[in-house]
């Protein structure tokens, strides 16, 4: 990509997750606060789309997730679930409905992601690479 | 601190350093003069889109539009059809306006008035429309950005901090990174600002207890008598019905309209004010940095015309009428209608702070929306400071520094004069807010009328080779002084010399924008007639000669251009103008009730919500059909002699 099209797809993603993130952020913490799973699926929702948003975008510009983005999105994931891990076992105002919402939003984050994979690499070549990667780990010292 | 004022500064935060981000990202790759005040001409088309759609509606349409109709009722409710007049002024002149600037290199309209009719004067007197339109405009933005917060944070901050706070945000970002930084925070503005709206409608259908219920108190609001105007000689409450096509009372100050001020020809008037927003020099220098005309038609016809034009005739007037029920008005308190207290008592000039008011009743549950939605009306009113301060300090380097002091200036000191222009501006509108708001409240009030002067000269230089140089100067200013003797300034200053005008403000319920262009119109065309020069109008040819040869009348534009335009007058006629009395009870009396109203709604706001309809129509095949804002067929080739010989 040429300068200016990367700057307008960093731009795209930017606003994409801005936009996104921000009012599924918000609905999730709706959602959990209140136990309405509407309003919490409604937040996980907002974040699936800001997914697919970005996939679009990636699309369009002709590029793939780099790594840092990748990195960063997988960061944000496992803080979020450990936070939700956290809330389940340790908040006791964190009820049975709050548990119900982090499990069906997180599930729709993962199935999203399963679903982008074997769609971009098809699913012989996802698990492949996914065998590759446990067999360099376990070949690391 | 609050839980409220935690997640409002968090929001802030957040939205602040995307801002910077923009700012800093954007300062490392403009070197050009050209960069930094058009992006180098390369904003992409779906950048323009969101943006030109949050620049062109404001902070005024988030915030003013739903207070207006607490204040007003569904009287003011078709001035919601902005959101087809506003585009509509874009679809007219902005497409020529790029193509012009893409073949002379224009980056100004001052440049290209002043090249296209000759002579200095035009450039003048667009740079003093520019300077009138950016001031008051930019302090009434950041001011109410600033009282948003000071509400929300409880008068821990005050409005003045704020607004100072912002302006020196819109400052550092717009000074760093210039037009390409403007354009992409206004990416995000836009969305944010869009969904803010729909989200404002939604948390007040759901205070009002869902659409069923807001239509039977609008039923039992309209069987009453309550309100600032109480019924009409038709017996129907004035919140729900226009007063009149036009009252020929002396005007505001002097003699108020019966039933309120919101008669056709105001509205009609009012509209052409509002359409001064995609005249005004700004929004012209930020067309000039699109990239291509892909992003026009969409950003006229779906983001501007659909998108906001859903907004507007559905959410804000249930946000604006709903407050009515919702404790903010005490009349109708009084009378037993109102099914809860979720807003503050808002009459008696508190209006404004509506929107505020709505945000803080959801902070109690949930602050966090609370702080997005306040960063969301914030950004609404900093995405058109930003471009209105940007194009000032444009203005100001490239039509008074490089034009009269440096002809010779490099890139680096038209920046840097940018820059100056830039912070001037955003000076001067923050002191005037600070500490004279009634001289911004009556600067104000003439911006979008002065705005919609230019509305002839650019017909002359997109469309009508006859209208000469002298007519368009003295038609211009003609509707300048018509606009500022017919609002408050003029009136004021008339009064501190002792004459005392026999009209008020807004006489015979017409709008000073709409006698400012009816001056306008008739001296151009008076001194048109008188003036006209074989020489002059030769030069003035060989703009127009590439305008046709560039983008062609094809068959299907021929064909379709009569038809069009005959729908365009109809438009204006029934939406907006004197055929907007029709709709008070045409689809049921006000006074009937949901089950006399044809479509279960006030006649009056089935009415607006047909013709908004219809008006999505009328900008699609004006925009697409006629080919007035799609793509051109060739690439321009630039030709800057002519531009050079003015320089």
């Amino acid at each position: 990509m040429i300068a200016s099209e990367s700057s307008e797809h960093r731009l795209a993603v930017m606003t994409n997750w801005a936009f996104f993130a921000s009012f599924g952020f918000c609905f999730v913490l709706s959602g959990f606060s209140e136990s309405a799973p509407i309003s919490g699926l409604a937040g996980f929702a907002a974040f699936v789309a800001g997914f697919i948003a970005h996939v679009v975008i990636n699309r369009i510009f002709g590029v793939g997730f780099t790594n840092p983005q990748v990195a960063l999105g997988l960061t944000i994931f496992i803080v979020c679930v450990f936070c939700f891990i956290a809330s389940t076992l340790f908040d006791p105002s964190f009820g049975e409905t709050d548990v119900l919402i982090g499990l069906a939003g997180f599930s729709a984050i993962m199935g999203c992601f399963i679903v982008y994979v074997m769609i971009n690499y098809g699913i012989r070549e996802s698990y492949a690479m996914m065998h590759r990667l446990h067999v360099q780990e376990r070949r690391q010292p | 601190m609050s839980e409220r004022l935690v997640w409002l500064f968090v929001f802030f935060a957040l939205y602040a350093a995307y801002c910077i981000f923009w700012g800093v990202a954007n300062a490392r790759g403009g070197r050009t003069a050209e960069d930094f005040f058009l992006a180098e001409r390369q904003i992409p088309a779906w950048v323009f889109v969101v943006a030109a759609t949050a620049m062109s509606f404001t902070g005024w349409i988030a915030i003013g539009l739903p207070a207006m109709l607490l204040r007003d009722g569904l009287a003011f409710a078709p001035i919601g059809l902005c959101a087809i007049a506003i585009p509509l002024a874009g679809i007219l002149f902005l497409k020529r306006q790029w193509m012009l600037s893409r073949r002379f290199g224009y980056v100004t309209p001052a440049e290209m008035f002043s090249d296209y009719f000759g002579g200095q004067i035009m450039r003048l007197v667009v740079l003093l429309i520019a300077l009138l339109y950016a001031l008051p405009f930019l302090g009434m933005q950041l001011s109410a950005a600033g009282y948003l917060i000071q509400i929300l944070s409880d008068g821990a901050v005050p409005w003045v901090f704020a607004m100072w706070l912002l302006a020196a945000m819109v400052f550092l970002y717009v000074c760093l990174g210039g037009m390409r930084a403007v354009a992409y925070v206004g990416a995000l503005q836009g969305l944010l600002f869009a969904t803010a709206n729909i989200a404002i409608g939604v948390i007040a259908w759901a205070k009002l207890g869902g659409f069923g219920s807001f239509v039977d108190l609008l039923a039992k609001l309209g069987a009453s008598k309550v309100g600032p105007w109480g019924a009409s000689a038709t017996g129907y409450n004035a919140y729900l019905q226009t007063p009149g096509v036009v009252q020929f009372v002396a005007g505001l100050g002097l003699e108020a309209p019966a039933g309120g001020v919101w008669t056709a020809s105001m509205v009609l008037t009012y509209s052409f004010a509002l359409m001064g927003l995609q005249l005004a020099p700004a929004f012209t220098i930020g067309a000039f940095a699109a990239r291509d005309l892909r992003g026009f038609a969409p950003q006229q016809v779906w983001a501007a015309g659909a998108a906001i034009g859903l907004i507007l005739v559905f959410f804000a007037i249930i946000a604006g009428m709903g407050a009515l029920f919702l404790g903010a008005s005490a009349p109708v308190a009084q009378a037993g209608l109102a099914v809860a207290q979720d807003l503050p008592l808002l009459d008696g000039g508190r209006e404004a702070g509506l929107i505020a008011y709505y945000l803080k009743s959801v902070g109690d549950h949930a602050p966090w929306f609370m702080g997005l939605l306040a960063v969301a009306g914030v950004a609404a009113t900093q995405a058109t400071a930003a471009l209105y301060s940007s194009a000032t300090g444009t203005m100001f380097a490239r039509d008074f520094y490089r034009h009269f002091l440096n002809p010779a200036a490099s890139d680096a000191q038209q920046k840097l004069f940018g820059r100056v222009g830039l912070g001037l501006t955003l000076l001067a509108a923050v002191l005037m807010a600070t500490y004279s708001s009634g001289a911004q409240v009556q600067l104000g009030a003439l911006a979008l009328s002065a705005g919609f002067q230019l509305l002839p000269a650019l017909a002359a230089i997109c469309w009508l080779p006859w209208i000469t140089r002298r007519a368009a100067i003295s038609g211009l200013i003609a509707g300048l002084v018509t606009v500022v003797f017919t609002d408050k300034l003029g009136l004021s200053l008339a009064e501190f010399i002792g004459v005392d005008l026999p009209w008020g403000r807004w006489p015979w319920t017409i709008h000073s924008a709409g006698w400012g262009i009816a001056c306008n119109v008739a001296v151009c065309l008076i001194v048109s007639l008188l003036t006209q020069d074989r020489a002059d109008r030769e030069r003035r040819m060989t703009f127009h000669a590439f305008l046709a040869e560039a983008s062609p009348t094809s068959p299907v534009k021929q064909f379709w251009r009569p038809v069009a335009w005959a729908i365009t007058l109809a438009w204006f006629f029934f939406a907006i103008g004197p055929g907007l009395v029709i709709g008070t009870d045409l689809f049921g009396a006000p006074n009937a009730g949901p089950s006399a109203w044809l479509f279960g709604i006030p006649s009056l706001w089935a009415w607006q919500i047909i013709w908004w309809a219809l008006g999505v129509l009328l900008i699609w095949l004006l925009a697409y059909k006629l080919e007035m804002s799609t793509p051109l067929s060739d690439e321009i080739e630039p030709q800057l002699e002519s531009i050079r010989t003015h320089l």
